[in-house]
């Protein structure tokens, strides 16, 4: 956990750099699989925990669909590096990260994050196609404009608005 | 060398000129609720200046420390050209530069503050200043750079110079931006400093003597922290940008009184309150407001 203490002082540095995604892992250093305290630990935010029973259909859908299993989900409203906006968590452990561009502080930010094959923030869905495969699985739940394009094997998936990447959900399919 | 005083003033005044923009203030139809509110933002944004440590303060701190001087604590000025886009990154940025310009100029890095204090005069002019805070005060500022007093005159001239200027709520939700950011910014080299001093030359105990002073300057902010959380709640902008600000300062916040730092100095255990350990989760935080800040 110490280690963690030392990250912030880095991401001042990188900041400008390119921050990447990995599907079926994480991004940067939120990983599925992390702790609770962990995340909270490198975000820097508790941030507000939901029960899944509590949950809106907006959050609940995506994690039906994507067949993630959770037991709570944390939300992330803040001002910070991370444009990290849930995360749901099973038992303590990270089991699907939700990254958004939709909050105006998350939109500089996402300019500098791609996916680890190149993908980035407002590319159309033909770039995801190219850049995923062309046979995405889409999704039969859709929150007002967006909808969802997952890969589930690949353990990703993509909210599209308008055409424009606007959302990502990393998850691990083999989890357990 | 620069007068330390001077780097405050620069900032007050800008905060200051904002907030006496007060001339064409009662036109009709308005409304008495809204001079009212309008009001009310005006006196919180003077007792917040009031209570946070000067911006040039903490860099003098800083310097008493020993710490050496380091570039890459304060914000890029390249960066100045992104924050013009959008006016209330533009005001928290104006608060950012200004308290730079107070660690530049504590250790005398003369070029890098002129230049930085140009930059506060784009963005000034960006939100509409460009009357009160011209290119000919920086020439001036030039050209003083050893003269308190003609220095304080030419701050002097620049407040009263700055009465005919945004003449709406726009100004006062500026104002409160740019004290925002001038808190962020001294919190922020602040708490980098703490984290950043050499952990392998001094022992901790000796350690700690030499950062206490600078370490209860982050301590004693909780009060004005829980005034520009309020602050940033009164002013006539709500959107996402405030709201996200606000909730990052709200749990930053909530840090401080889990610290307790009151009752551990009265229960004697200000070494526990002092001690840089506890000053871990207020440093990430911190960081990470200003990261998206300035980013």
């Amino acid at each position: 956990m110490k280690n963690l203490v030392l990250i912030p002082f880095f991401i001042g540095i990188m900041a400008v750099q390119a921050q990447v995604i990995y599907p079926k892992k994480g991004y940067e250093e939120i990983n599925i699989g992390i702790t609770y305290e962990d995340v909270i630990w490198i975000l820097g935010f508790d941030g507000s925990k939901i029960n899944k029973d509590s949950a809106p259909k907006m959050l609940v859908a995506p994690a039906d669909e994507l067949g993630v299993d959770y037991d709570y989900i944390v939300n992330f409203r803040y001002i910070m590096d991370y444009p990290v906006t849930s995360v749901y968590f099973k038992g303590d452990l990270a089991v699907l990260i939700i990254m958004s561009s939709y909050p105006e502080y998350n939109q500089f930010i996402c300019q500098d994050v791609e996916t680890s094959n190149g993908l980035k923030f407002w590319d159309n869905l033909q770039k995801i196609k190219t850049t995923f495969g062309s046979s995405p699985s889409k999704l039969e739940y859709s929150e007002g404009n967006l909808s969802y394009y997952a890969f589930k094997k690949t353990g990703i998936c993509f909210g599209i608005d308008g055409d424009q990447l606007r959302t990502v959900l990393i998850f691990d399919p083999d989890f357990k | 060398m620069f007068n330390k005083n001077l780097v405050f003033l620069f900032s007050v005044l800008i905060t200051t000129g904002l907030l006496s923009c007060g001339g064409e203030k009662k036109q009709a139809g308005t409304s008495g609720e809204f001079d009212s509110a309008a009001s009310s933002i005006q006196n919180q944004v003077q007792n917040v200046l009031y209570e946070i440590p000067p911006p040039s303060e903490i860099p003098y701190i800083i310097q008493a420390t020993g710490a050496d001087y380091n570039r890459d604590l304060v914000n890029k000025l390249e960066k100045q050209e992104k924050y013009l886009a959008t006016q209330k990154i533009a005001a928290l940025n104006l608060g950012v530069y200004a308290t730079d310009i107070g660690y530049l100029v504590s250790y005398d890095q003369v070029q890098d503050a002129l230049n930085y204090m140009k930059g506060c005069l784009d963005i000034g002019e960006n939100l509409g200043l460009k009357s009160a805070l011209d290119i000919t005060i920086v020439n001036r500022f030039q050209s003083n750079l050893n003269a308190k007093d003609s220095l304080a005159n030419i701050i002097n001239q620049v407040i009263s110079n700055s009465d005919r200027y945004l003449k709406d709520a726009e100004r006062d939700n500026i104002a409160a931006l740019v004290v925002a950011g001038t808190f962020i910014e001294g919190l922020y080299l602040s708490s980098q400093l703490v984290a950043r001093y050499p952990k392998d030359i001094l022992n901790d105990q000796s350690r700690n003597l030499v950062l206490t002073p600078l370490i209860k300057i982050i301590l004693d902010q909780e009060k004005p922290l829980g005034d520009i959380i309020n602050l940033l709640r009164s002013i006539d902008l709500k959107d996402d940008w405030i709201d996200g600000l606000i909730n990052s300062m709200d749990e930053l916040k909530k840090n401080y009184t889990e610290l307790n730092i009151q009752e551990q100095i009265r229960n004697n255990r200000a070494d526990l309150a002092l001690s840089d350990k506890t000053l871990e989760r207020i440093t990430i935080q911190i960081e990470k407001i200003r990261t998206t800040v300035t980013y």
